[in-house]
């Protein structure tokens, strides 16, 4: 009988539990590019005055910028925050924060370090709950791009990305024509590799990815991990775009050694451990100052990582949060060049590090349909190369 | 007192813990159950589906992932345990040389963080640029093969060395506090001390034994980290590794699947409690009794020195050894790397005006201490209603409380968040302090409770039977007799629980604010963005914070605890032994 009375409350718990979670639960609907427009069932804690913006594609004056951002910033004091939820280190966020807050006092920013993979799932969950922490998010675009199909952004596009005579290396606004609710690029992040100047002679050092290839560096490349998104994934989906499959076969068969941590790799190549780190980018270097290494890009382009930033649909500060948008593509761009988060997209920003430096470049840059086809295929394609 | 009211309110006790327990561990389990059989993510739209099972277990890669998680676990909880069970036998039964020292070093052991660790593992035995591979084919007058961190060896040898000081202080109480009489009967017979050891400590503290194999086991199978940072470049995954790429890898992530291992887990686990509950059937393991214990300790003779010596290898290899290079390399520009200016300190510099720390240390200091506070009330219940009560149901409370552990600690965040972003309150309690103390407490339960029951279950119900047979009243009975009896158990279950509060990442990555940053987000937040140096000074700082705890809590202890004689009262040192 006792037994029975037990597995009644076990059960009713469960039951409880998950009715409780049905009950609550709504359903966003999703979106596709381009058609995006469906709302995100959230509640915003404490809707503010928000300030109207110049749509995209609109150009507008220094001055109407000036007006906007008078006006964002009267409504942002009154909201005193925008948290930015962000993979990135606080050697970037420290300054930021500081250089954010000099220039706009009384509107904190909050910075809400997030790893990549739980990102998606707070968001979500915040969201679907209506108890919102995050206004902002930077992430990698693909990131950003799955965010908008699933209704998780809102939309705003940043005035400082539209004034008229402001010279940008590639559009910083280029989603817009394939998401309603897109992301604007704020920075690029090369992937290209670094090597270990002691044990690579200049005579060594390979010029293009086929060089790889040759017997000398077989058991001395590590690269990320190509089967998963990432870098290397998009570094060896051009590989074989370039040289075809058999590519994959001769640089597969040097035996690499697989990694997922970006700072272990690279610390990996800085003792010596292997000759080259792939798929790696110039910040990395950041993490191992005075160590016989170098960032080098190959003849055949550049791979860069896109990285965005969006407002989180339901932000319990929209006018704080607009204000920060707008402000990373002002100083902003500067910091970001001078910490070296990345490459600032904004043509002639402060960028203290030579390797960010992207001017002449080629860069290869996938599109939406290539990262969700050609891309995505790679990782598992090249599966049957990488075996040992 | 009539045995009708006694049942009664052990009844009533048990339905209050299942209600407690049943909400703070069923409902984010049942969120994982939930997501399991919903065709995407809690809180999205979706619908019921088998798809998460047909996906996992129709990939044949998962069959052998499968049987790798288990080998690798059977192969390091079975070395785990028997390391860990010497070292307490040697520790709280043999005059070892040098006891009050090396008890203090184990203790030691177990407040150092785990990512510095496996860090000071891969400075140490990178195959070809580890420190101890460049000394040995220094000093070795022949070529011998690199030892490799990155393979099945180091990531055993590196898990073993993690789990063997916390088996150790979870089975140590045990060996404290058997009662020597029956060892003393034993040899009064004539039995060997090899008899002695296998016939008559053994069996008696079957329980301890079979309770920290049950955990190691379950805690190896859920174990990720070692894996992911040793495992990847050697090619070899294991379930928890799959488990990780389902949610963080895949694009879009494939919830339903994570969550069809992760209840595959789950149900691992209760086969292993199941098993073990079998084993032991309803024999009695009383130790302590009303006639009063000492411990006796063995004379080993020569033999104090061998034991010295084994414990203190044990504490080179697996702390002096790694510590010293995590200290050094604190020191350096870029661990392991060398050079001729290699030496700064910058890192210290730079963690220590980091934007944040004082406030994480504030609320680690506040969420520690009320997880462990908290924690050992509720575990100290449930492993007395467990151990102590005949009603019905108290061996599914005993599972129930296993739950946190048996399911990745990654899923179990999720299941957190899910649970509580959606759970109807009068109050906001996502990106509280509050909502991590309660997810720590409940992930700290199987480690608490384990800590009692072990404990509890050698206190002979006479004791209690005497207090109540000269009017006691079960309160009193319970606060005069079992908590003094409890009490090395209890400073020592609150130390665990404060250790792993402190160190605990998984549990609160998805939960914390800005507000309520700990030192492990902060640590975290260092290591993931490259600055390792300062990842490691602050983990080094997070070791100080845990001793400081442990000294006051020790001293704490040492007031309040049992009235006994002098002899029977236990040292500061001695109290998590």
């Amino acid at each position: 009988m006792k037994k029975r009375l037990l597995i009644v409350i076990l059960a009713s718990i469960l039951a409880v539990a998950t009715l409780m979670f049905g009950c609550s639960k709504s359903t966003p609907a999703s979106s596709s590019p381009a058609t995006s427009s469906s709302a995100a069932t959230t509640k915003p804690s404490s809707p503010a005055p928000t300030a109207s913006s110049p749509t995209a594609g609109q150009t507008i004056s220094a001055s109407e910028l000036a007006t906007w951002e008078k006006n964002t910033y009267e409504a942002a004091r009154k909201e005193g925050q925008v948290v930015w939820y962000t993979q990135d280190a606080k050697t970037h966020t420290d300054p930021m924060v500081e250089a954010f807050g000099k220039k706009y006092p009384g509107v904190k920013l909050v910075v809400y370090a997030t790893q990549s993979g739980g990102l998606g799932p707070k968001i979500a969950a915040e969201q679907e709950s209506g108890q919102m922490i995050g206004d902002v998010v930077t992430t990698g675009l693909s990131d950003l791009r799955t965010f908008s199909t699933q209704g998780r952004l809102a939309y705003f596009s940043p005035p400082a990305a539209q004034v008229a005579g402001v010279k940008w290396v590639a559009d910083p606004l280029h989603d817009q024509a394939l998401f309603k609710e897109f992301s604007p690029v704020y920075s690029v992040s090369p992937q290209g590799a670094i090597i270990n100047t002691k044990l690579v002679t200049p005579d060594k050092e390979p010029k293009s990815w086929m060089d790889l290839a040759t017997p000398w560096w077989k058991g001395k490349i590590t690269t990320q991990d190509p089967t998963v998104p990432g870098g290397a994934n998009k570094m060896f989906y051009w590989i074989k775009r370039v040289y075809g499959e058999e590519a994959w076969s001769k640089i597969g068969a040097q035996g690499l050694i697989l990694e997922r941590d970006r700072n272990l790799q690279a610390r990996a190549v800085a003792t010596g451990e292997y000759y080259i780190g792939l798929a790696l980018a110039p910040r990395e270097l950041a993490s191992i100052p005075n160590t016989p290494t170098k960032y080098i890009t190959f003849k055949e382009g550049t791979v860069v990582s896109e990285i965005g930033i969006g407002l989180l649909k339901g932000s319990p500060h929209p006018n704080a949060s607009k204000l920060f948008i707008n402000y990373m593509f002002e100083e902003g761009q500067d910091i970001t060049g001078s910490t070296g988060r990345g490459s600032p997209m904004r043509a002639g920003a402060r960028v203290d590090m030579p390797d960010l430096d992207l001017t002449g470049q080629k860069l290869l840059l996938t599109t939406p349909e290539e990262d969700l086809k050609g891309v995505a295929e790679a990782r598992n394609d090249i599966k049957k190369y990488l075996a040992k | 007192m009539s045995i009708k009211n006694r049942v009664n309110r052990s009844s009533i006790l048990m339905a209050c813990l299942f209600l407690v327990v049943g909400f703070m561990i069923l409902y984010p389990v049942g969120m994982v159950f939930f997501g399991s059989v919903w065709s995407s993510m809690p809180g999205a739209s979706g619908h019921l589906s088998p798809r998460g099972y047909i996906e996992a277990f129709g990939n044949p890669s998962t069959y052998s992932l499968l049987w790798t998680t288990f080998w690798l676990a059977t192969v390091r909880t079975v070395i785990s345990v028997a390391i860990a069970i010497s070292l307490a036998w040697i520790m709280a039964r043999t005059n070892v040389r040098g006891k009050r020292i090396l008890e203090i070093s184990l203790l030691f052991t177990f407040f150092v963080p785990l990512l510095p660790r496996i860090l000071a593992w891969i400075v140490l035995l990178s195959p070809r640029t580890g420190l101890l591979n460049v000394f040995l084919a220094d000093i070795l007058p022949f070529h011998l093969p690199p030892l490799n961190v990155f393979s099945y060896g180091g990531i055993i040898l590196v898990s073993i060395l993690v789990w063997v000081p916390v088996l150790y202080i979870f089975i140590a109480p045990a060996f404290k506090s058997m009662d020597a009489s029956l060892e003393e009967a034993a040899k009064a017979s004539g039995a060997s001390m090899w008899s002695t050891v296998t016939r008559i400590n053994l069996p008696l503290l079957a329980p301890a034994i079979l309770a920290t194999t049950a955990l190691g086991f379950v805690r190896s199978m859920d174990s990720f980290v070692v894996e992911a940072m040793l495992g990847i470049r050697a090619d070899i995954y294991v379930l928890t590794t799959k488990v990780y790429n389902y949610i963080n890898l895949t694009e879009p992530p494939n919830y339903p699947a994570a969550m069809a291992l992760s209840v595959t887990m789950l149900v691992i686990t209760f086969f292993i409690v199941f098993f073990q509950w079998k084993l032991l059937g309803g024999k009695e393991y009383t130790t302590v009794t009303g006639k009063g214990y000492r411990p006796q300790v063995t004379k080993l003779g020569w033999g104090r020195w061998i034991a010295f010596a084994y414990v203190l290898t044990f504490l080179v290899v697996s702390t002096f050894l790694p510590l010293g290079v995590l200290i050094w390399g604190s020191f350096m520009k870029v661990v392991g790397v060398f050079s001729d200016s290699m030496y700064t300190f910058s890192h210290y510099q730079r963690a220590f005006s980091a934007s944040g720390l004082w406030l994480a240390m504030k609320n680690t200091v506040l969420m520690s201490t009320a997880v462990a506070t908290a924690g050992m009330v509720l575990c100290s219940l449930v492993a007395y209603t467990v151990v102590k009560t005949r009603v019905s149901g108290r061996r599914v409370l005993d599972f129930v409380v296993w739950i946190p552990w048996a399911v990745p600690s990654i899923v179990m965040a999720l299941g957190f968040l899910w649970a509580y972003l959606f759970l109807p309150l009068p109050f906001r309690i996502y990106g509280t302090l509050l909502l991590m103390i309660l997810a720590l407490t409940t992930t700290g339960l199987p480690l608490g409770t384990r800590t009692m029951t072990s404990t509890i279950v050698q206190i002979s119900n006479e004791l209690e039977e005497s207090a109540k047979a000269s009017g006691a009243t079960w309160l009193r009975t319970f606060t005069i007799i079992m908590v003094p009896l409890l009490s090395r158990g209890l400073v020592s279950g609150w130390i665990l629980l404060f250790a792993f509060a402190v160190k605990d990442l998984s549990t609160v990555i998805l939960l914390y604010s800005p507000e309520s940053t700990v030192m492990s987000t902060q640590v975290w937040d260092w290591w993931r963005t490259g600055f390792l140096e300062e990842a490691i000074v602050l983990g080094l700082l997070e070791a100080v914070l845990i001793a400081i705890c442990f000294v006051a809590a020790t001293m704490l202890g040492e007031r309040v605890g049992p009235q006994m004689s002098k002899e029977q009262r236990p040292t500061p040192k001695a109290l998590l032994q």
